[in-house]
């Protein structure tokens, strides 16, 4: 039976007439990593705010650990590490002690941990220095250094790979990857940087406009992505029937412009067009494509903005 | 007790409550000082009431409370520290509760210089000039016709508690301001602020003079002396504590559902 972390059931936000959520609803598991996919102010940012408690939604529940009343959400919400927009770090701290701070606020007695953070990030010879003195990547890393304090069931990071080098980005991945494999910790991460979160989301969640246009596995989005045969022509309808009846098969699917994504016959090209010949069917395009996940996302939305 | 350790942790670590605690005891110094000089003749009351006065602890917590309050508490804010404490699952209410318990703590410091100059020297026989009415130079000079006695000890330590609740209630609407507006410039600014014209606007009339009566700013400091009366303590106890709850319950109706940025 799934284990879910956290729901948001019917989840609405309104500010002011602006409708940044509308009927948000998504399940979290346990021990996976979940992508937020969105364009900006497209109300990634919002949701994660309300599951982290800094905004309230016009309606709509949200369960933490299958509660949903203020008290059991407060409980919670410390079993919850969060990272939102930028890293809470006072600058004439020390990493070790910026860490202190924040472990004082959640009651943690353990002296170890600051140094266990601060090497799983990467941190660990950097303890002693200010964090004025950190470069953008080294906040990023302070910052998921923080939320890790705790040991928390669910992470929530808003853009954590922001200003990594190539090399710290693939350091951070590891690390969310390892977190979820060997504790099963639930992760929410949203980034602008499709190709990192095709590598490292198990599920993805894509918004546009406040709403959730669509929510998929990694092994979903891999199909839908896959290698395929694009086939315009002019009659949509016998094509489909061609394909289902003649050349047997139903792994295809049907765009909105009524021109057909094929998953079959890729190496089989000739003995497609002849079938399509055959029923007379005229092809104005055919050729063969491999999406990524942002040309995937850019047509879900309908385009670049 | 979780925010409290955190809060003290980094205020300790700090830079800014440290330069606030030290100007605070410069001016009791020089405050003190002025008024030992101008009761020895070697300073005139002109000079001393005039811009020596500011270093008056009325003045001085005044300022650097309403600096405390900004910089000290507000930057939380701006440090995501609040955000953390919330989305750590601290409820809104022990947030507030936790900032005026930190808040009453750093006006306790920065009014402390003023208290330990008062004892030490309300048992010497060093001459003090109450050249104007304030809680510490009432009791310097008072303390001066008083034998030393336990009971002078207790009379000091009550006018100087009272005194700092007045200080405290009356700067707690920078809790107001602070969940209100939750930038530091913003917060000391209107604290100082309204600090300030509250004198002007209780002499408007009547009416608002008997309503600004009814709060810590119309409380008169000049009362606070080694024989004041239980009637007035027991008053300004129940005005400053109505006070500071009714700021405790606007901020946290402000910051009940507020979003917090």
């Amino acid at each position: 039976m799934k284990e879910y972390i956290l729901e948001a059931k019917n989840i609405f936000k309104d500010y002011n007439g602006f409708q940044a959520l509308e009927n948000v609803s998504i399940s979290l598991e346990k021990g996976k990593i979940y992508g937020l996919i969105g364009q900006n102010g497209a109300g990634k940012t919002t949701f994660m705010r309300i599951i982290a408690g800094l905004s309230f939604p016009t309606s709509g529940e949200l369960y933490l650990f299958n509660q949903s009343n203020q008290k059991a959400l407060q409980a919670g919400r410390k079993q919850m590490g969060s990272m939102i927009e930028n890293p809470s770090i006072l600058g004439y701290l020390s990493a070790r002690d910026n860490l202190r701070v924040h472990k004082k606020m959640k009651g943690i007695k353990d002296e170890n941990v600051d140094q266990k953070v601060l090497d799983i990030v990467g941190l660990g010879a950097a303890g002693k220095k200010k964090a004025k003195d950190f470069s953008l990547g080294m906040r990023q890393r302070l910052g998921i250094a923080i939320t890790l304090l705790g040991n928390p069931r669910i992470l929530m990071l808003d853009e954590p790979v922001n200003g990594l080098d190539p090399s710290g980005i693939a350091e951070i991945r590891q690390l969310i990857k390892s977190l979820a494999a060997k504790y099963q910790i639930t992760i929410l991460l949203s980034s602008h940087h499709l190709a990192e979160l095709h590598q490292t989301a198990d599920e993805f969640i894509i918004v546009n406009e406040g709403k959730i246009l669509k929510t998929l596995s990694h092994d979903k989005l891999e199909e839908q992505i896959n290698k395929h045969l694009l086939i315009d022509c002019n009659e949509p309808e016998k094509l489909q029937k061609v394909l289902k009846e003649s050349l047997q098969t139903e792994n295809f699917i049907v765009q909105p412009d009524k021109s057909i994504k094929l998953y079959d016959f890729i190496n089989k090209k000739e003995e497609l067009s002849k079938a399509l010949i055959n029923h007379d069917i005229v092809v104005t395009t055919f050729t063969t494509q491999e999406e990524t996940l942002e040309s995937y996302y850019l047509q879900l939305i309908g385009g670049v903005s | 007790m979780q925010l409290l350790n955190a809060d003290f942790f980094k205020l300790s670590r700090s830079i800014s409550p440290w330069t606030v605690f030290i100007l605070s005891i410069l001016s009791a110094i020089i405050f003190t000082a002025s008024s030992h000089y101008v009761s020895i003749g070697s300073l005139s009351l002109e000079a001393a009431s005039g811009t020596l006065s500011l270093f008056s602890e009325t003045q001085m917590i005044a300022l650097l409370g309403s600096i405390a309050a900004g910089i000290c508490l507000t930057t939380d804010f701006e440090n995501k520290i609040i955000e953390n404490a919330v989305s750590g699952g601290h409820s809104r209410n022990t947030i507030i509760i936790n900032k005026i318990i930190s808040f009453f703590i750093l006006i306790a410091l920065l009014y402390l210089p003023y208290i330990i100059i008062t004892v030490i020297f309300a048992f010497t026989d060093t001459a003090f000039s109450g050249f104007i009415p304030t809680p510490t130079l009432n009791i310097l000079a008072g303390a001066a016709e008083q034998e030393v006695t336990a009971g002078l000890l207790g009379k000091i330590i009550l006018i100087s508690g009272l005194s700092l609740l007045i200080f405290f209630s009356q700067l707690m609407v920078s809790m107001f301001y602070m969940f209100l507006f939750k930038k530091a410039v913003f917060v000391i600014a209107a604290t100082y602020m309204t600090s300030l014209i509250l004198g002007p606007i209780s002499s408007l009339n009547d009416t608002v003079h008997s309503v600004i009566t009814y709060t810590p700013y119309g409380i008169d400091l000049s009362r606070l002396t080694l024989e004041m009366s239980g009637k007035f303590v027991t008053k300004s106890v129940i005005i400053c504590l109505l006070f500071i709850f009714i700021f405790y319950l606007v901020s946290f109706l402000i910051f009940r559902k507020a979003e917090v940025k």
